[in-house]
């Protein structure tokens, strides 16, 4: 970010707090849905539990960013680009928030179900979907803190790629109910970690978003397109 | 005397501003054209001032004024804002050797407030003024309102007292001082007195009405009072108002025009203007940054 720093030093480190802060959240977010997803695959309670206490630390940052977003527009009063990006982070940690309590679902799953037959080429699937769903959620959390526009594009595009694993999983679980109805509980536990993880890719897309409006003073819904790419 | 350059042109009845000329490269345009659905109260055009000393204050700026609306003005001290303001009703003819160029037509007759055949007196009752302190007259509460009538030659004691109910009325003050209407206009609080002088320039009924920084003095609550009156009255007088207060033109405009070394760097829609602001130099005024 290239901009001048305020004349209200308390200004620009507020701003840098909430940054930090929000960032932190990102972070936290990223790697509960690779823990979370790694405790279905390896079906380890203990990592599920772990996922599922990790979430309630999401949950507090959330409340805390929160409040620290209304500090800095009741303190400050923020206009123009300064406005948009206390705005973007306010509604992008909901997002983070909701995308946590996802990963929680994923774990969830492990500790309600017994364990759960996979084959390989499955498991890859969703490792796979997993750690880019993870790289994606963080990379909007860096376009955000960093304003980058580039970096909100690269998470558009990859929404499709997400989209992708999904639907792949969607069908080869449908080709299997087929052939072996008796383990239907089991494939249809691949479809909700795979919708799971497919809707934590939508949550880092809607981040994106967010990360346009702030940068260009659009509105999220002006800049989708059928590609979802703004 | 104060000279002007400029002479009617009443045959220019255009309605769109002169095309910006200061934009930098890849930057907006620094004045955007008023919606066709906003019809203008006045058009400065393409005006400068110049204070006796030589120096140039406003140089070559066009703005529209949209018929009742709030056009607030802002920018950091010396930019210009309250020379510009006090141009519209010819406050600096009061001193001689200042000078204008340009026009400041008023709409829809077409007039050039600034032309040298305008009368500076008439134009002050047709754009009224009200300043950052209160200044009331060393009066009475009805005769501070009644002045500018006399001014305009009325004499009529049932028409002064109906025009000076009305105008404290529209001011929101009457219920206030109803009953002391003859009581003197230094007993008002700082927020009633600035609420009379506002009165006092609605009561010649102007077609503009010119706020210079006009709750710098007020508490908060007085300062809410005047904002909701200018809002009120928005609707009937078209109003400029000069504020450092960026709030305040945030909350109460329609239009911002932000200025910067006596040009107009940007206008547009107040909600656009502190949202999303298309000129780096307004964006780094109102968000308060270096540069």
């Amino acid at each position: 970010m290239s901009q001048h720093p305020h004349f209200l030093k308390s200004f620009d480190a507020a701003l840098q707090v909430l940054r930090q802060n929000f960032q932190q959240m990102g972070n936290m977010t990223a790697e509960n849905c690779v823990l979370a997803t790694s405790a279905y695959l390896a079906h380890d309670e203990a990592r599920a539990l772990e996922a599922i206490n990790h979430d309630l630390d999401i949950d507090e940052a959330f409340e805390q960013l929160r409040s620290d977003c209304f500090d800095v527009l009741l303190r400050f009063q923020p206009v123009a680009k300064d406005l948009r990006l206390v705005m973007g982070i306010e509604h992008a940690v909901g997002n983070l928030e909701r995308a946590g309590d996802h990963a929680k679902t994923i774990a969830r799953h492990v500790i309600a179900t017994p364990r759960q037959m996979l084959a390989p080429e499955d498991r890859i699937r969703l490792d796979e979907m997993a750690a880019l769903v993870a790289r994606t959620l963080g990379k909007s959390v860096i376009a955000m803190t960093d304003h980058s526009t580039e970096a909100a594009k690269q998470v558009l595009a990859a929404d499709l790629r997400v989209d992708a694993y999904r639907d792949t999983v969607f069908d080869a679980t449908i080709v299997d109910l087929q052939r072996n109805a008796a383990q239907a509980r089991d494939h249809i536990g691949r479809i909700l970690v795979a919708v799971a993880l497919e809707r934590i890719g939508d949550h880092a897309t809607n981040i994106a978003e967010e990360v346009l409006f702030v940068s260009r003073g659009v509105a999220p819904g002006a800049t989708r397109t059928g590609s979802g790419i703004g | 005397m104060t000279d002007t350059t400029m002479t009617i042109d009443k045959t220019k009845t255009d309605t769109q501003p002169a095309a910006p000329t200061k934009a930098e490269p890849d930057m907006p345009p620094a004045i955007k054209p008023a919606a066709e659905r906003d019809p203008l109260r006045a058009r400065i055009e393409n005006f400068s001032f110049y204070y006796s000393n030589g120096f140039q204050a406003i140089k070559q700026v066009d703005m529209p004024i949209l018929d009742r609306k709030i056009t607030a003005i802002i920018g950091p001290s010396g930019c210009g804002k309250s020379t510009l303001l006090r141009s519209l009703n010819r406050m600096h003819d009061l001193y001689p050797g200042n000078r204008y160029e340009g026009k400041v037509i008023l709409e829809p007759e077409g007039e050039n407030l600034i032309g040298p055949e305008a009368d500076p007196v008439l134009v002050r009752l047709r754009v009224g003024m009200v300043f950052q302190k209160p200044n009331p007259f060393p009066k009475s509460i009805y005769e501070n309102v009644a002045a500018g009538l006399r001014v305009r030659g009325i004499k009529k004691r049932a028409v002064i007292d109906e025009a000076v109910e009305t105008a404290l009325r529209r001011a929101a003050i009457w219920d206030e001082v109803k009953d002391k209407l003859h009581g003197s206009a230094y007993d008002l609080s700082g927020g009633q007195q600035q609420r009379l002088c506002i009165a006092r320039g609605l009561a010649p009924n102007p077609e503009i009405l010119l706020l210079d920084e006009p709750t710098s003095a007020l508490d908060p609550i007085a300062t809410a009072k005047v904002e909701d009156l200018v809002q009120e009255l928005s609707e009937t007088v078209t109003i400029v108002i000069v504020t450092h207060n960026m709030q305040q033109a945030a909350r109460i405009s329609h239009r911002t025009a932000f200025m910067y070394l006596g040009e107009a760097i940007e206008f547009g829609d107040t909600n656009q203007i502190f949202t999303n602001p298309k000129h780096p130099r307004t964006e780094s005024y109102i968000t308060g940054r270096y540069g």
